[in-house]
């Protein structure tokens, strides 16, 4: 960009040097004559036109894209001078002068219908341009021809001032100069008119990012076809002094069209801020195709597990269909396509201005990577977390049922073959065994409460029957500490919420009588409209915290699980208070659901 | 006395009926679901259905569920559920507004034969019979009033067989203590723990659960 952009300034310098040597040429040679010439306003009016065209002509060279219409239009401003090297009075400069000095007039022509990318494009554009040149040399030549054999001031012999000789005379005679004259004129008028009806045509079919390109040219359209019809129905002479003046609009507008382009890509600059201050999301082809100035743009992203690449609502998208001029801009990383650009072939003509903001779109394409790449993997591990959880519930609720169905059932049955026994043995007075059945008897029952209450501790039976409410009671009323429950839903939620609520209460209890030394424990589950909070608090010592002991932090993971939050407030002294939150989104599912298996419960009992 | 056993699990429901066979009662059917069982019901029309809590399809409350059915249709055959935990929830939905012929007991309790047998008697004959596990959880739980903390030892004693559904009579058998004494804690416990009295020994029941569960 550095080099590049040295090497612009040296050819706006080139520029102005090649301006002002031929404009000052130009103005020498007309002042030396001493001849009969055009006003000094008027020669003045005319070295500013051709001054701006070769200017402007000579900055587009610089720009690689713009290099043929930049000599087009420097060509237009040196031939426009060749009407001032008329004033050397010398027979070849004289007839190259007169032979030549509208020369510019087809050169315009090809500029117009060649603008803004230098090629003619359709078979139209060329036979126009064409036309236009052999016409020209064609009529010139031909009026050269039957001209005078001396000029500028006429007559066939040379006078005191005036001996320039026309090279080219074949033979004077005024009417065929006058004819020839007049066939000319409506040539140049015809081609005038057919050369703005191909580039309004142009105009009309352009895509929008090209009209911008076109749009000069159409607006200096008008004033240089009234200068050229102008020129040619009036001659240099009868020329107003300032109508020249008008031909700048040509290389004003050009000029104007190239500043905006740098104004384009000045316009990167705020991309590259509002990609930064947001998530990029769907808005980054907005605002491309917003910097770009081309509202079909289309942003496509590689999608890799399908090795293609899919629109910005997901969907597959092929790059290009075969009939579409459309351009592709591959971005890349690392060798593999990260996205790709679909947009107006317009924007080739400024490639920096695309380069800018692709580099720009490769910053946010590359952070929204990673960032979808994060919420990916962030979805993966909650819903794994979730399933882990869930199956953990699930082998709990087994579990219980076995020992449920197995082992307490068991036991109780043999304790009451044992207690048939004994009440046997009392018929049979044994005085020996009595004692050891009564043992055996107690030891049943202690197993059996025991095994009570692992089985309980595993999953609550009351919890998935009844839920929150009735499963936090026997939660109470099973403590040895005093435990009050404030408050519990009434209606059943999503299982995974009951139990992990649950969970958050029976640890928080079982955390409080291990160490806080609690006199009081109260418990209240919450349901408001946005969550269910959850907060168990003692009047104990304090100073638990999350990450000392695994019983709170396997409750806090089964509540984020269910992406809530579980705090731990417990100061020094000042008793603890564990606070679960749980999303009511979670929650708001099976609300429905809830009411309606309370009410079919309703209708059952 | 003729009484039908409802348990999905064989082997309980076997040792059940010995039991009850031993304690002279006439079983006169089983079931292993709650549709069964409410047809036994009906078909049978025993004096106790004796239900185990969990059944299938669920395993969750369908015996509960059962029960209930049994005590609203069935006014004269007595209900005796049997659970694997006690729980104050299901105490409250078993008795609902009309406690009678009711009863709820740990199926531990299932192995003293003559205890067990004189609750199915009890419930039998329209008495109620909780669990004393669930009464002594109620009587242990932390109060906002402090109430019950003016109660005597003694009274505490009082309060608990009756809120398990036992008799005046029975209380006194229980505690050894003369009728007379036993009328008396009746009333000191009625007047502070600011209840109406009532002879009605399952209103009673009802109204100290009512009152220990709050």
């Amino acid at each position: 960009m550095g080099t590049w952009r040295r090497g612009r300034w040296l050819w706006l310098a080139v520029a102005g040097l090649a301006g002002v040597s031929v404009a000052g040429l130009a103005v020498l040679s007309w002042a030396s004559c001493d001849c009969d010439k055009v006003p000094a306003a008027t020669e003045a009016a005319r070295v500013v036109a051709g001054f701006s065209f070769v200017v402007a002509g000579v900055v587009g060279l610089a720009h690689r894209r713009l290099r043929r219409v930049g000599f087009l239009m420097s060509a237009v401003g040196w031939t426009w001078f060749a009407y001032e090297l008329g004033y050397i009075y010398q027979p070849l400069p004289y007839t190259i002068a007169r032979l030549s000095a509208g020369f510019w007039q087809p050169l315009l022509a090809h500029l117009a219908i060649a603008f803004p990318s230098g090629r003619l494009r359709s078979r139209l554009d060329r036979l126009v341009v064409t036309s236009a040149y052999v016409l020209y040399w064609g009529t010139s030549s031909v009026l050269l021809a039957f001209w005078y054999r001396y000029g500028p001031t006429g007559g066939q012999t040379p006078g005191p001032h005036n001996a320039v000789r026309n090279l080219l005379s074949v033979h004077y005679d005024a009417r065929w100069h006058e004819a020839a004259e007049f066939i000319s004129q409506a040539l140049v008028i015809l081609v005038a008119v057919a050369v703005l009806a191909v580039v309004f045509w142009h105009w009309r079919t352009a895509t929008v990012a090209a009209r911008r390109a076109l749009d000069p040219l159409v607006w200096a359209s008008g004033p240089l076809a009234a200068v050229v019809i102008a020129y040619t129905v009036l001659g240099a002479r009868q020329f107003p002094a300032f109508a020249p003046l008008a031909m700048v609009a040509l290389p004003a507008s050009f000029l104007t069209g190239l500043l905006r382009m740098r104004l384009s890509r000045a316009g990167v600059g705020p991309l590259v801020v509002e990609l930064g201050q947001t998530p990029a999301g769907d808005r980054l082809q907005a605002v491309l195709a917003r910097t770009l100035h081309d509202p079909t743009l289309r942003l496509l992203y590689w999608a890799r597990e399908r090795q293609s690449f899919v629109d910005t609502a997901g969907q597959p998208a092929h790059l290009v269909s075969e009939r579409s001029t459309r351009v592709v801009r591959r971005i890349d990383r690392d060798g593999e396509p990260i996205a790709a650009l679909v947009h107006d072939p317009a924007l080739q003509d400024d490639p920096e201005l695309v380069e800018a903001a692709v580099a720009a779109a490769r910053l946010a394409l590359e952070n929204e990577r990673l960032h979808a790449e994060v919420s990916a993997q962030l979805v993966e591990v909650r819903s794994s977390r979730a399933r882990i959880i869930a199956a953990g519930d699930a082998e709990r609720r087994r579990v219980e049922r076995n020992l449920h169905d197995g082992a307490q059932q068991r036991l109780v049955t043999l304790s009451g073959a044992l207690k048939l026994a004994q009440t046997r043995l009392h018929g049979e007075a044994d005085g020996q065994l009595g004692p050891v059945f009564q043992e055996a008897a107690r030891e049943l029952d202690l197993a059996l409460a025991e095994l009570r209450e692992l089985a309980q501790g595993i999953h609550p039976a009351i919890l998935t029957e009844a839920g929150l409410g009735p499963a936090l009671e026997s939660l109470a009323q099973r403590s040895s500490v005093p435990v009050r429950v404030l408050a519990a839903p009434e209606h059943r939620l999503d299982s995974e919420v009951e139990a992990a609520a649950y969970f958050v209460v029976s640890e928080a209890i079982a955390n409080a009588m291990k160490h806080s030394r609690a006199s009081l424990i109260s418990v209240q589950v919450r349901q408001t409209e946005a969550e269910l909070l959850i907060e168990v608090a003692d009047d104990g010592i304090g100073g638990a915290a999350l990450n000392r002991g695994a019983g709170l932090q396997g409750i806090a993971d089964r509540v984020r699980a269910l992406d809530g939050s579980l705090d731990v407030i417990s100061p020094d002294g000042a008793g603890t208070r564990v606070i679960g939150h749980i999303p009511c989104a979670q929650l708001a599912a099976h609300r429905f659901a809830a009411a309606h298996t309370e009410h079919a419960g309703r209708m059952a009992t | 006395m003729r009484v039908v056993v409802a348990d999905d699990a064989v082997l309980f429901r076997e040792g059940v009926i010995r039991i009850l066979a031993a304690a002279g009662f006439e079983v006169v059917g089983q079931a292993g679901t709650a549709p069964a069982l409410l047809e036994l019901v009906q078909s049978q029309a025993p004096d106790v259905a004796i239900v185990d809590i969990r059944m299938p399809p669920t395993h969750t409350d369908e015996g509960l569920v059962a029960a209930c059915q049994i005590r609203d249709l069935e006014k004269r055959v007595g209900v005796l559920v049997l659970s694997q935990y006690v729980e104050t929830h299901h105490v409250m939905r078993l008795l609902g507004e009309r406690p009678g012929g009711v009863g709820y007991l740990l199926k531990d309790r299932v192995r003293d034969v003559e205890e067990f047998a004189s609750d199915v008697r009890r419930v039998a004959d329209g008495g109620s019979v909780i669990d004393p596990l669930v009464v002594s959880r109620m009587l242990g739980k932390s109060r906002r009033d402090s109430l019950l903390d003016d109660l005597s030892d003694r009274e505490r004693q009082v309060l608990g067989l009756m809120a398990e559904g036992r008799s005046n009579q029975a209380i006194r058998e229980r505690l050894r203590l003369s009728g007379k004494t036993v009328e008396a804690h009746v009333r000191s416990i009625f007047s502070k723990l600011e209840l109406p009295e009532t002879p009605d020994d399952h209103r009673r029941v009802l109204a100290v659960l009512a009152y220990l569960r709050v």
